[in-house]
C-alpha cells in the first residue's frame, strides 16, 4: 500500500524531532517515537503491520542536495 | 519480450521555513519523494525517500540501518558533503528494498548525520540505474518505468 497525497506541514510542526509512523491506508499518524524501531513497534501494537516512516526535522530548511563522492576510508 | 509497467507517484508537499526569501508567501514546497519498502525480522515498513539525480548513491538514516539489523558503523565508510558543506560519513551496506513494485539490491550509505532530513535519498547507483524516471512538476507527478 502506497501513501498518496501527503501534506506534512502540520505533522512536522507537531512532531518535530521525532520519527513518525503513518498508516499507508489513510495517511494518519499512528505512532511517534525517537527511533524507527520504537515507532514501528508502537504502530504494530495499534494494528498497522507495515507503517510508513518519515522523520520530522527540527528545522524545515530548503534543500539543495547533492551527495558527492568523497574519500573512502576503511 | 519484456513488458515494463509505468507507475506514477504524486509529488509530496513539505513545509519550509517562513523566512525563505525566495518565496516569502510559500510555506510548503513540492518534492519528488516516494515510499520505498523494506522487510526486516521485526516486520516490514515503508520509508520516504527523495529522488535526487545529483546524488551519486542512495543514502538512508543510520537508525533505518539499525532497524534492518545492520551493524551500521561496520560498513565501508565514505565521506561526503551534504547541504551544510561539512564533511559527513556514510557507512555502506548491501541491502534490499522495493520501489514501484521492483525489488532492488544495492549498496546504500547509512548516516547518523542526516537527522535534519525528513527522508532518505535515492541516487544514481541503486535507483536511477533501475528505472527510467520522468519528473513532471507542473502536473505534480513522477513516473517510474
Amino acid at each position: 500500500m502506497q501513501l498518496q497525497k501527503l501534506n506534512l506541514k502540520q505533522l512536522f510542526k507537531k512532531f518535530s524531532g521525532t520519527w513518525i509512523a503513518l498508516d499507508p491506508e489513510n495517511n494518519k499518524v499512528v505512532a511517534t517515537a525517537n527511533s524507527p524501531k520504537l515507532a514501528i513497534k508502537k504502530a504494530q501494537k495499534v494494528g498497522v503491520s507495515h507503517p510508513v516512516l518519515t522523520r520530522a526535522p527540527k528545522e524545515n530548511m530548503v534543500n539543495i542536495l547533492s551527495m558527492q563522492k568523497g574519500s573512502p576510508s576503511s | 519480450m519484456t513488458q515494463t509497467i509505468a507507475m506514477t507517484f504524486p509529488y509530496k508537499e513539505f513545509p519550509i521555513q517562513y523566512t525563505n526569501p525566495l518565496n516569502p508567501r510559500k510555506t510548503t514546497l513540492l518534492r519528488p519523494v516516494i515510499q520505498i519498502d523494506f522487510e526486516s525480522k521485526e516486520g516490514g515498513f515503508g520509508y520516504l525517500a527523495l529522488i535526487d539525480s545529483g546524488a551519486d548513491y542512495c543514502l538512508f538514516h543510520g537508525s533505518i540501518g539499525e532497524q534492518l539489523g545492520l551493524d551500521v558503523k561496520k560498513g565501508k565508510a565514505l565521506s561526503f558533503y551534504g547541504t551544510s558543506g561539512k564533511q559527513q560519513i556514510a557507512y555502506f551496506h548491501k541491502v534490499r528494498f522495493s520501489a514501484a513494485g521492483k525489488e532492488i539490491e544495492a549498496m546504500v550509505g547509512f548516516s547518523y548525520q542526516i537527522n535534519e532530513l525528513a527522508f532518505g535519498i535515492l541516487g544514481q547507483e541503486g535507483f536511477f540505474d533501475q528505472f527510467t524516471i520522468t519528473f513532471n512538476l507542473n502536473k505534480k507527478f513522477i513516473t517510474l518505468n
